[in-house]
């Protein structure tokens, strides 16, 4: 009998390793919306916006003396929260095209206390603030240089983001699109200090 | 009697001193909560659309949750002592409409829809109750009697309520399998809801909820979209519709052909980044929301690009990851006067942002008047 369980506990690692390589990286999860003929195998255009090196067909009627150079939406260094590493992720994750991740302005727990009222994400049985600076001087918290320095857990300008947890290249095949295994809370223990 | 002196004369009454001071409290409770809820006035200066030199064609007038951040409000004294919230709130706007001087906003955080009187001030809530209680709206259409129309994709399907906020029907395709509707516009006695799972848009009748037909397929050429998001029809029957993973906004005329698109993905100005609802002025200017840009697109009815509108952050006059906006042709003398003496507003626009403190931002559309003659039309 513990012979047989021995080999259904092996059999199940490797179909579930096996299966995590065959569903490493974007393509062919859920984040893959390039399936479709039309699409021309585009994989990132449903999240990333191509950059257009040739300039417009024509200025703005009500502004031609506008600044045609500027950059739009998801620049790198946006110095509000959430960042970038958020709100990509939240124009489909909106409760309209994906789960829904974003938090009312009157929720109060789990609200990020540095932009009062601006954001919290809350999915599956948990919720867990972003848009908000790493709290490095905290005791309850580890150092944000020992935290990089694993290189597993993203601090994108020093804060907690989607991307801090969650990988939307799927790069590393685990359930959850996670940056790393969270088998005895190893994820949440990268920062957290228990 | 006032509140203030009834506040006066308790206090130099012959009563008992503990009598008196009770009272009073109560009736500075009153006075103090009566006076927060007067909608704030602008401190701040106003904000203008594009800015100088051009010529403004909008401004920023408020950005606000509560309903009493936008009109004032007087509760009751029966409202205060009974320790009701003096003020309705928006928790996670999502799709809004304003008909006929009500404004009615999606909320997806408390799962309902607001109903907001702008004249009166009265507010109340659909979608709370037993089989009317909504799961995920997104978006809201009200038809010429008032009746509401609710996309709710937690549902899988549109709810119509009557204006009493009673169910009339419930809206689904037949014989489709997965459902999940995302915008809706009304031409005449037709509804017409987008369905992101299959990639169509369904007519509806708006008298029984018939089911009468749907176009569309999956494709980037004319005429073909891919997520389409948004919807809203234009005085001369055409329907707009954004077509968010093609990064652009077509129009279908009568027949539902496509004769028009406008914009590409991209990070140019006339390119657009994920389009989402959309909303026409009186005038046939075309706005869409684009959380991407964390702006708003105006193009003219020939799909020309006008200009840009709100931007990222927290600032004023900002709409940060806008996914909603609904054009109002006329609002109270209380929000109206709030525009700049120096603007001639044509009508206004209400923008739902997906971020930010204040998630509903309210400007008024026309042009600024006065001043040098700095035109560049």
């Amino acid at each position: 009998m513990n012979l047989l369980i021995f080999l259904i506990a092996v059999a199940g690692t490797v179909a579930s390793a096996v299966s995590g390589w065959a569903m490493m990286g974007i393509e062919g999860s859920r984040h893959d919306l390039s399936n479709m003929a039309w699409s021309n195998g585009d994989t990132c255009g449903a999240c990333h916006s191509p950059h257009n090196e040739a300039p417009p067909k024509a200025a703005p009627l009500w502004n031609a003396s506008a600044d045609l150079s500027r950059t739009f939406g998801t620049a790198i260094g946006d110095p509000v929260a959430p960042g970038s590493g958020t709100r990509t992720c939240i124009r489909c994750h909106d409760g309209t095209i994906a789960l829904d991740t974003i938090a009312g302005v009157n929720r109060d727990r789990f609200v990020n206390k540095q932009h009062l009222g601006l954001f919290k994400t809350g999915h599956g049985r948990t919720d867990h603030p972003v848009g908000m600076k790493y709290p490095q001087f905290d005791k309850g918290f580890r150092p944000m240089n020992s935290v990089l320095a694993q290189g597993e857990v993203h601090l994108p300008d020093g804060r907690v983001e989607c991307i801090s947890c969650h990988d939307p290249h799927n790069q590393s095949g685990l359930p959850g699109m996670l940056v790393m295994s969270n088998y005895r809370s190893s994820l949440c223990l990268t920062c957290h200090r228990k | 009697m006032t509140e203030a002196d009834l506040f006066v004369r308790l206090l130099t009454s012959s009563a008992p001193r503990w009598v008196a001071a009770k009272w009073g409290l109560i009736a500075a409770s009153v006075i103090l909560m009566g006076s927060g809820c007067v909608a704030p006035k602008i401190t701040a200066d106003p904000v203008y659309y594009p800015s100088a030199p051009a010529v403004a064609h909008a401004v920023h007038i408020k950005s606000f949750n509560r309903l009493d951040e936008l009109i004032p409000l007087r509760p009751t004294l029966a409202d205060v002592l009974r320790g009701q919230s003096i003020s309705p709130e928006v928790a996670k706007p999502a799709g809004i409409a304003h008909v006929a001087g009500h404004l009615y906003i999606c909320d997806t955080d408390m799962n309902a829809i607001h109903d907001w009187d702008l004249a009166t001030g009265a507010a109340r809530q659909l979608g709370t109750d037993g089989d009317a209680r909504l799961s995920k709206p997104v978006a809201v259409a009200v038809d010429g009697d008032g009746n509401p129309y609710v996309a709710d994709t937690g549902r899988s399907e549109v709810v119509a309520f009557g204006d009493d906020g009673r169910v009339r029907f419930r809206l689904r395709p037949p014989e489709r399998k997965t459902y999940r509707p995302t915008a809706l516009a009304i031409r005449g006695s037709v509804l017409q809801v987008t369905d992101i799972a299959s990639h169509k848009v369904d007519a509806f009748a708006t008298e029984d909820g018939r089911h009468l037909g749907s176009f569309g397929e999956v494709g980037s050429a004319l005429g073909q979209f891919y997520f389409p998001m948004g919807l809203a029809a234009d005085a001369t029957g055409r329907l707009l519709l954004s077509d968010m993973m093609n990064g652009r906004v077509q129009v279908f005329d009568g027949e539902n052909h496509a004769v028009l698109s406008m914009g590409q993905p991209g990070d140019r100005y006339g390119d657009m980044g994920k389009p989402r609802q959309l909303a026409v002025g009186p005038d046939g200017v075309i706005f869409v929301a684009d959380p991407e840009f964390g702006r708003v697109h105006l193009f003219d009815n020939q799909g020309r690009l006008l200009m840009l509108l709100g931007g990222d952050g927290e600032q004023i006059g900002s709409t940060p990851m806008p996914v909603g906006v609904a054009v109002a042709t006329e609002l109270p003398e209380s929000i109206s006067s709030l525009v700049p003496a120096d603007f001639r507003a044509d009508y206004y626009l209400f923008v739902c942002n997906t971020v930010g403190v204040r998630r509903i931002s309210l400007f008024a559309i026309g042009r600024q008047v006065g001043g040098e003659a700095r035109d560049d039309e």
